[in-house]
């Protein structure tokens, strides 16, 4: 049975598809009109550079919510990598670059093991990893930051470079981006995140590799964090134990307001860059125009309220992270 | 058995969708009367009992119970004017007692300052238990307690305390198919009840798949098929043959089943098993499956065929005996090895497991056949659209185009959908489970014509029917399964196919 009621109709659904990125660009409108020094050079240089980890962390993310799952120990891996990364610089130069990442590919085929082998149900599993990294931060950094000391800030300078008023990392992650953004369209990995997403049972019976997609999907989201740790910690030169904590929930934020649903199957890469840009700009906007941190953050709580209540598919009913 | 109408309904017509449930038809119950009630999977009869208990509306058409016009709107009103069920999958709640569940939903009866009495209630139990007979059933046993046949008797008696409540007309009372879990004594019980009822000039209306018991205890025998009520007979006119040509009509089956296009098998084999057994629902199988052959499996739910059928696609890994591929020996972990093998599958519940209903008709088109589509690794959208395209022509998928959801379509379609994924995926052994099930009639015909255009290109097809009729016309061969076992292989060559008698004796 067919119920055709306005909202079914086709310009509402395209409006749908874009209204993120139609209300950043409101957004941006706003602030710019509120305080127009929001757009000179310099700040956006500055936003740029802070959404790459950001921006980093989300691509994981996405990839996690279309298959219908969840991961808590984002954070917890960017800060153990972070920290990984700063400590080991001192010994092996270049090669803590590659430990950070490695240690992030292990500590997501972790979490993937314990979700598709043991079956643990991934918020379960990652709750539960969220812990073990997260001590192992302190562990490694004995429970406070570690400086990179001045003699080794040629690895990180790299994070200054800009090219007029690109920063380099923003750069590499764009092209991360793009690349993984044809990975979900045009392969058979991509295609499989959507039907396991949509229908898990089925996928499985259609001889796709469920399994095998599933835990590529968690090493993704440990390499990526690894990567936001290393940003973090060029960033502020040094390794600090708790500096990922506050993403985990901002980057699951970004993506389900950008428009991929936590049930999974639909969504992706184009709607999560909306979702990065929008959470961006509340973040900036509203330091810019001086409001109150503290308010900032019940605003931010509420505005994500409204953007998910306004997307939900309200048909699915398994919307509890499996 | 009086003369005096209890229950007529006249012209009921229901529609779902494009499928065309209910045409037209008229049927009546007798006071003191036992309707049996016949038909294949489909034919109409659920849906009939729907609308009489006033779990659906009919599209038109009247209905009338004890003389006054009947139209529920819910299985509450149906109850209130005489008319109870009694479900197949019972409706108890095992946790509670006999007596909480006879008077679920009535407990205000029985309140006094909201809380209830339950001394009354075991009482006001005890007493109609005993109008029934049921001296034994305890009122204050819990239903976990009681085994599984005897709850069927607490389940009838709810039924009945309802519907004869404020009633001083008769009652009805809709049984379906309430046999299937009972042993020989117990359905002895049962139709014992049933004659009690039948005395108290109450009607019941009887649906079951087995005609004996049909034969047994119906006055009237009433055969539904494909949405019509094509025939009643008494009980002294019928015989299991008469009733199962009217239920099938035995005119199109050879034309139906395209038995003419029926391809021999080639000698190649496919798949071969030697003493496969899945630990706790079935061992000892061994059969050969050759190029464009099918091999149709049948058992009642429960005898181990759609076990067999699970492991053949990959979904469950045997653990005894041996399965060979193409003369390769394998087990496979999970359905992707199976593909890998070339074998895919039509899984039972396509809304379950075999579609992807927020995904486009071309993307649930593709999954099977990923690998063929790619080329260094990337997906040609040129050859997926060619792909689709090509299927949903060649199927008469009846859509808007290759980019509609697959969850917008009408079963048949969504189930052509589901055959063109398991097609172009290049499997050479295909295995279909109940593949007309949920589909109307035109659909299957062309669904069968694909299955023989399949075989013809060297195929091979394990099935399992829908119907033991299905079953019969299309396959080259038959394994009847029974309590784990195959208790026999039937030959069916177009020129000469086994006879369901044949095959039910050896099934049951």
């Amino acid at each position: 049975m067919q119920i055709n009621t306005i909202k079914d109709g086709k310009v509402f659904n395209l409006l749908k598809e874009y209204v993120s990125f139609i209300v950043a660009a409101a957004l941006l409108a706003i602030i710019t009109y509120i305080n127009p020094r929001f757009m000179s050079p310099g700040n956006i240089s500055n936003i740029l550079s802070n959404m790459s980890a950001l921006l980093l962390l989300s691509i994981g993310v996405t990839f996690i919510l279309l298959i219908g799952s969840i991961d808590l120990s984002i954070g917890a891996m960017s800060s153990c990598a972070c920290v990984i990364f700063a400590v080991t610089l001192s010994h092996i130069g270049w090669l803590g670059l590659v430990s950070a990442l490695l240690f992030g590919a292990t500590a997501g085929l972790f979490s993937g093991l314990l979700y598709v082998k043991l079956k643990i149900p991934s918020f379960i599993a990652t709750f539960g990893t969220m812990s073990i990294w997260q001590s192992l931060a302190l562990i490694i950094s004995n429970g406070s930051p570690q400086q990179i000391g001045k003699d080794l800030w040629i690895y990180t300078q790299w994070f200054k470079i800009k090219l007029g008023i690109l920063p380099l990392p923003f750069l590499l992650t764009i092209i991360i981006f793009i690349i993984l953004l044809v990975v979900e369209k045009k392969t058979k990995f991509g295609r499989s995140m959507y039907a396991i997403g949509g229908n898990e049972s089925a996928a499985r019976m259609a001889g796709l590799n469920v399994d095998g997609t599933k835990i590529m999907v968690f090493v993704l989201m440990g390499l990526f964090s690894a990567a936001a740790g290393i940003l973090f910690a060029c960033n502020l030169k040094s390794g600090i134990p708790t500096v990922g904590a506050p993403f985990t929930l901002t980057a699951i934020a970004a993506v389900a307001l950008g428009g991929t649903p936590l049930s999974g199957g639909k969504g992706g890469l184009m709607k999560t860059l909306a979702g990065v840009i929008l959470v961006i700009l509340m973040q900036n906007g509203m330091n810019v125009i001086g409001v109150d941190v503290f308010w900032q953050k019940i605003t931010f709580g509420l505005i994500i309220l409204v953007a998910l209540g306004i997307t939900t598919d309200r048909k699915r009913r398994n919307l509890v992270v499996k | 058995m009086s003369d005096m109408e209890l229950f007529t309904c006249d012209n009921i017509n229901k529609r779902y969708d494009s499928t065309r449930a209910l045409q037209d038809v008229s049927f009546s119950v007798k006071q003191g009367e036992i309707v049996g009630l016949v038909g294949e999977n489909g034919a109409g009869k659920s849906t009939l009992m729907k609308i009489m208990q006033g779990v659906e509306k009919a599209d038109t058409g009247t209905m009338i119970i004890n003389g006054k016009p009947y139209l529920p709107q819910n299985p509450k009103v149906a109850n209130i004017l005489g008319v109870g069920m009694v479900f197949q999958e019972q409706s108890l709640i095992t946790n509670l007692t006999v007596a909480q569940n006879i008077f679920f939903g009535d407990e205000n009866k029985f309140k006094t300052a909201g809380i209830i009495n339950s001394r009354k209630m075991n009482q006001e139990a005890r007493k109609v238990l005993d109008k029934l007979g049921l001296v034994d059933m305890i009122a204050n046993k819990r239903i976990s307690d009681i085994q599984f046949s005897r709850r069927q008797m607490v389940e009838i008696t709810k039924v009945l305390c309802r519907a004869s409540q404020d009633n001083e007309g008769k009652s009805l009372i809709l049984l379906d198919e309430p046999t299937s879990v009972l042993n020989a004594d117990e359905i002895e019980v049962l139709f014992e009840e049933m004659r009690k009822l039948k005395k108290e000039g109450n009607g019941v209306v009887f649906i079951s798949h087995r005609l004996d018991e049909i034969m047994e205890i119906s006055d009237k025998i009433v055969v539904f098929k494909d949405g019509k009520c094509v025939s009643e007979l008494t009980r002294e006119e019928a015989t299991e043959k008469i009733i199962y040509e009217k239920m099938i009509g035995k005119n199109s089956a050879d034309e139906f089943y395209r038995i003419d296009k029926q391809t021999v098998p080639q000698d190649s084999v496919l798949i071969e098993t030697d003493k496969l057994g899945l630990f706790g629902y079935f061992k000892g199988v061994s059969f050969t499956l050759r190029k464009g052959e099918v091999v149709g499996l049948y058992g009642v739910v429960g005898s181990g065929k759609e076990n067999l059928s699970s492991v053949l696609a990959g979904n469950e890994k045997y653990t005894t005996g041996m399965l060979k591929v193409s003369g390769k020996v394998v087990k496979f972990s999970s359905p992707y090895r199976a593909l890998k093998a070339r074998i895919s599958c039509i899984p039972t519940e396509r809304r379950v497991e075999g579609q992807v209903g927020i995904a486009t008709i071309r993307e649930n088109i593709s999954y099977s056949s990923m690998d063929n589509l790619c080329s260094n690794g990337f997906i040609s959208s040129k050859k997926e659209k060619e792909l689709s395209n090509r299927w949903i022509k060649g199927l008469n998928i009846k859509c808007v185009g290759a980019e509609q959801l697959v969850e917008n379509l009408s079963g048949g379609n969504a189930q052509k959908v589901v055959f063109a994924r398991v097609l172009s995926s290049n499997a050479d052994v295909i295995i279909l489970n109940h593949p007309t099930r949920g589909v109307d009639v035109g659909a299957k015909e062309e669904i069968y014509e694909i299955i023989r255009e399949a075989t013809a290109r060297g195929i091979g097809i394990i099935l399992l029917g829908d119907t033991l009729d299905e079953c019969i016309g299309l396959s080259n061969k038959i394994l009847v399964m029974k309590d784990g076992i195959v208790t026999k292989i039937f030959d069916a060559p177009p020129d000469n196919k086994p006879n369901q008698i044949d095959i039910i004796q050896v099934m049951m």
